[in-house]
């Protein structure tokens, strides 16, 4: 092999390997960014796992495969080449004259050869090679929950959680609520806690919203229930008071009367309230024999008993359970005064019972009836004459034949009389009938000229 | 005519020396005879070796008449000088006929040659001349011969133009039309002498005239060095290279540069290319080598191109000439054509 062929063959294995090079980072550099991409997406899209993304690193020797396949392709010719070491050995033409003629005695003049130095100035191709492989291990490296796109964004609603746990503490605590459907309630929040999504953040709303509910109605329930006790221990209360205090103005019927409905109050509220009946457990049974300290042992006992109930209440009002109303509604049925209880009893004794006078003194009296009248619903108004209703219009009448008045008989043509009058004036002046026209303009003999002319032109 | 053909072997060393050792010696007596005129020496042998028409162009005084008339001596050629006025014929430059009586009394229309018929013709001032007399050249210069009253009748061989005008005069002067630019191998810018030059001229020169040439070089060996030349070997690169940069001057050309696609209305034509090759040729022979080597394209392209080369007038405000048109094409065309990438540069070690 000559010299020159074999400059030649070095030369073009040293830019082979450049381009080859250049060119498989180059395709390598695009393969990742698309790998990554592609890494990124389906875990985000199908949170796929990592290792079988791995698997798209096969793909990696295709791309090595195309960019030897294009560095080849695009190396120059021998003959090109060739020119480039004669340009650069400054052989004036004899190196590339060798390819198809002999050189004879020149070969030996023929310059030293000197191959030219490549340089590549790779600088940003190595930057964005190192781009990519960052990019593609930060694909693969980055946790799962940044880049999960399946599950929509947690709606927070913890505030409203806590809330609603509170209230449930509330009423677990109270005994409002069983333990047991407390538990069942709690699991439904964390459930709903867990599963609150952004992506449809009306179907979380309206489960909190149900889940408020159904405490709010627990705790109406049981406020109204309180508020039924309140008024119950008030009326007990206010019958103890008016006994301890005004008793002994009372005659003895009324008087054991009194005791009777005490005692009967006091227990119907016992039975109901654990925490009257652990306090009265000591009293005696004899409901017409209660002793003066007996009667403030129960009236006592109603206090506490009514506190009791009105701090439950203040707590359903602090945990939102209940509103201001039903808690002012309670103090409100807590207070009755006594003062006069016994002159009104004896006043009323004949038209009602201790029970029924007790009951209406502390819904404030009788002679305005009571507070919580029923509303009765009778005598409807009808809808006669305020519906409207649809009516069938009977047919007009038309006029018959037979209904025709005979006005004469013709035994000629009828005739037709044409008029040549014409209105001289308003919206049909100068419109004759059968004239085509409704309306006639009359053209002053001085402006006959344009207009003729108008209708002449082209 | 040459064979277009490439020689099957190159030149050998003893054959190429003699023809070397010719042109040295041409260069040698032109620049002891021309002082201060190497280059221009230089090209105007290339274009003879060429056989090629060349224009010189020049102000007055500085020396293109002398270098003409030192050719013709030297050359040992025929040599015809005219001068081109204004009122000058095309019969007066290729001949006319005219009616002659015989020694037998009859009388006959007679050729009378012109001046053409010479080896070497000095166009003086040719853009005196008016374009009918300029275009009378037009068929000598391409086809080497001269048609009259439908005769043709050929020009001795070899036949060169040497044509010289003035660019600062331009009252009642016809500018060369571009058919007859395009006929010129060369046009060649005679620039003023240094100071050195014009000491040497003053000392040695009385009245500035220059001496007699003390050798000539005879037809025969003109010929052979004609012969010489068909024998230069243009690699098929260097031919590459001279298309290419012929082709770059079109401004829609994917090669040509942003000075070429800015200021050039008409760009070279084959012509061009050919002369081109030619000259490159020549360089090579001078330089002693039997090949073309890119060198020789780079020499010869600006003679070759500029005035072939057709400037707009954005290039005249901007003072742009051709001269810097060629330079861009030069310098931006890789001449192996190794359509590297951007990023990938080759060096010289």
């Amino acid at each position: 092999m000559n010299t020159d062929n074999k400059a030649i063959r070095k030369f073009r294995i040293k830019m082979a390997a450049l381009l080859i090079l250049k060119k498989t980072l180059a395709v390598v550099t695009v393969w990742g960014l698309l790998w990554g991409t592609i890494v990124i997406v389906l875990r985000a899209a199908i949170g796929m796992p990592r290792l079988i993304l791995l698997g798209g690193g096969i793909g990696l020797i295709l791309a090595i495969g195309c960019a030897v396949v294009l560095a080849l392709r695009q190396i120059p010719t021998r003959t090109t080449l060739r020119a480039s070491l004669d340009k650069y050995s400054g052989a004036g033409g004899l190196m590339m004259a060798a390819e198809t003629v002999e050189l004879g005695n020149w070969r030996k003049r023929l310059p030293s050869i000197h191959t030219p130095r490549l340089r590549w100035r790779g600088g940003g191709s190595w930057a964005r090679f190192a781009g990519t492989v960052l990019f593609v291990c930060i694909s693969f490296l980055i946790p799962q929950r940044f880049v999960e796109i399946s599950k929509a964004n947690p709606l927070d609603i913890s505030e409203e959680v806590n809330q609603l746990a509170d209230g449930i503490d509330v009423l677990e605590e109270e005994e409002i609520i069983e333990l047991a459907e407390a538990e069942t309630l709690e699991e439904k929040l964390a459930q709903l806690q867990a599963e609150a999504s952004g992506e449809d953040p009306v179907k979380t709303w309206e489960s909190l919203d149900h889940l408020a509910d159904t405490l709010s109605q627990e705790s109406a329930d049981a406020a109204q229930d309180a508020l039924s006790e309140t008024e119950r221990l008030t009326e007990a209360e206010t019958l103890s008071e008016g006994l301890i205090h005004e008793g002994s103005e009372m005659d003895t019927a009324l008087l054991a009367e009194s005791m009777a409905t005490l005692s009967g109050l006091v227990q119907e509220a016992a039975q109901e309230n654990a925490l009257l009946a652990a306090q009265l457990a000591n009293l005696e049974d004899d409901a017409n024999s209660l002793t003066l300290e007996q009667l403030k042992e129960i009236s006592a006992a109603l206090r506490f008993t009514k506190r009791d109930i009105n701090d439950r209440l203040a707590k359903l009002y602090t945990a939102n359970l209940i509103d201001l109303e039903t808690l002012k509604a309670s103090e409100k049925l807590g207070q009755c005064n006594s003062d006069g209880l016994a002159a009104f009893l004896d006043e009323n004794a004949n038209s009602m019972s201790v029970a029924q006078g007790i009951e209406g003194w502390c819904r404030g009296g009788i002679n305005r009836g009571r507070g919580d009248a029923p509303m009765t619903w009778n005598d409807g108004t009808t809808e006669e004459g305020a519906k409207f209703k649809a009516e069938a219009l009977p047919l007009s009448d038309i006029a018959s034949l037979e209904d025709s008045e005979l006005m004469g008989l013709s035994i000629g043509a009828p005739s037709v009389e044409t008029s040549n009058l014409r209105p001289e004036s308003g919206g049909l002046r100068g419109a004759t009938a059968g004239g085509g026209s409704s309306f006639t303009q009359t053209v002053l003999p001085r402006h006959k000229g344009a207009v003729k002319r108008y209708f002449e032109r082209p | 005519m040459p064979d277009n053909k490439q020689s099957e072997s190159l030149l050998q060393p003893e054959e190429l020396s003699p023809a070397v050792e010719l042109t040295a010696k041409v260069l040698a007596e032109l620049d002891r005879v021309l002082l201060g005129r190497s280059a221009l020496h230089h090209m105007v042998i290339v274009g003879i070796l060429s056989q090629g028409h060349i224009l010189l162009e020049g102000v007055p005084g500085v020396g293109k008449t002398a270098l003409v008339k030192a050719l013709g001596q030297l050359l040992s050629l025929d040599f015809n000088r005219v001068q081109f006025t204004p009122d000058l014929m095309p019969g007066d430059i290729v001949g006319t006929h005219i009616l002659q009586q015989t020694p037998a009394g009859k009388r006959e229309m007679s050729f009378q040659a012109g001046p053409v018929f010479t080896n070497i013709l000095l166009a003086d001032e040719i853009n005196r001349a008016s374009p009918k007399t300029q275009s009378a050249l037009l068929e000598a210069m391409q086809e080497r011969s001269v048609t009259l009253l439908g005769n043709t009748r050929s020009l001795p061989s070899p036949f060169f133009v040497l044509a010289s005008q003035n660019p600062i005069e331009l009252e009642g002067t016809y500018p060369l039309p571009e058919a007859q630019l395009d006929r010129f191998l060369f046009k060649l810018i005679v620039p003023h002498a240094d100071v050195e030059v014009l000491d040497d001229i003053i000392s040695t020169r009385r009245r500035g005239e220059p001496p007699a040439p003390t050798w000539s070089m005879s037809a025969e060996q003109l010929h052979q060095l004609f012969d010489v030349m068909d024998r230069i070997f243009l690699p098929k690169p260097v031919s590459r290279y001279i298309s290419r940069l012929t082709a770059s001057t079109h401004p829609n050309a994917p090669e040509a540069t942003e000075e070429v696609k800015k200021y050039v209305t008409y760009a070279a034509s084959p012509r061009a290319a050919i002369a081109m090759a030619e000259a490159s040729r020549a360089s090579a022979l001078l330089a002693g080598r039997p090949t073309v080597g890119f060198e020789d394209v780079k020499v010869v392209a600006a003679a070759v191109l500029n005035h072939r080369v057709i400037l707009n007038y954005q290039a005249r405000f901007d003072s742009v000439d051709t001269f810097a048109v060629v330079d861009s094409l030069l310098t931006a065309l890789d001449e192996t054509d190794l359509n590297l990438p951007d990023d990938l540069e080759i060096h010289s070690a």
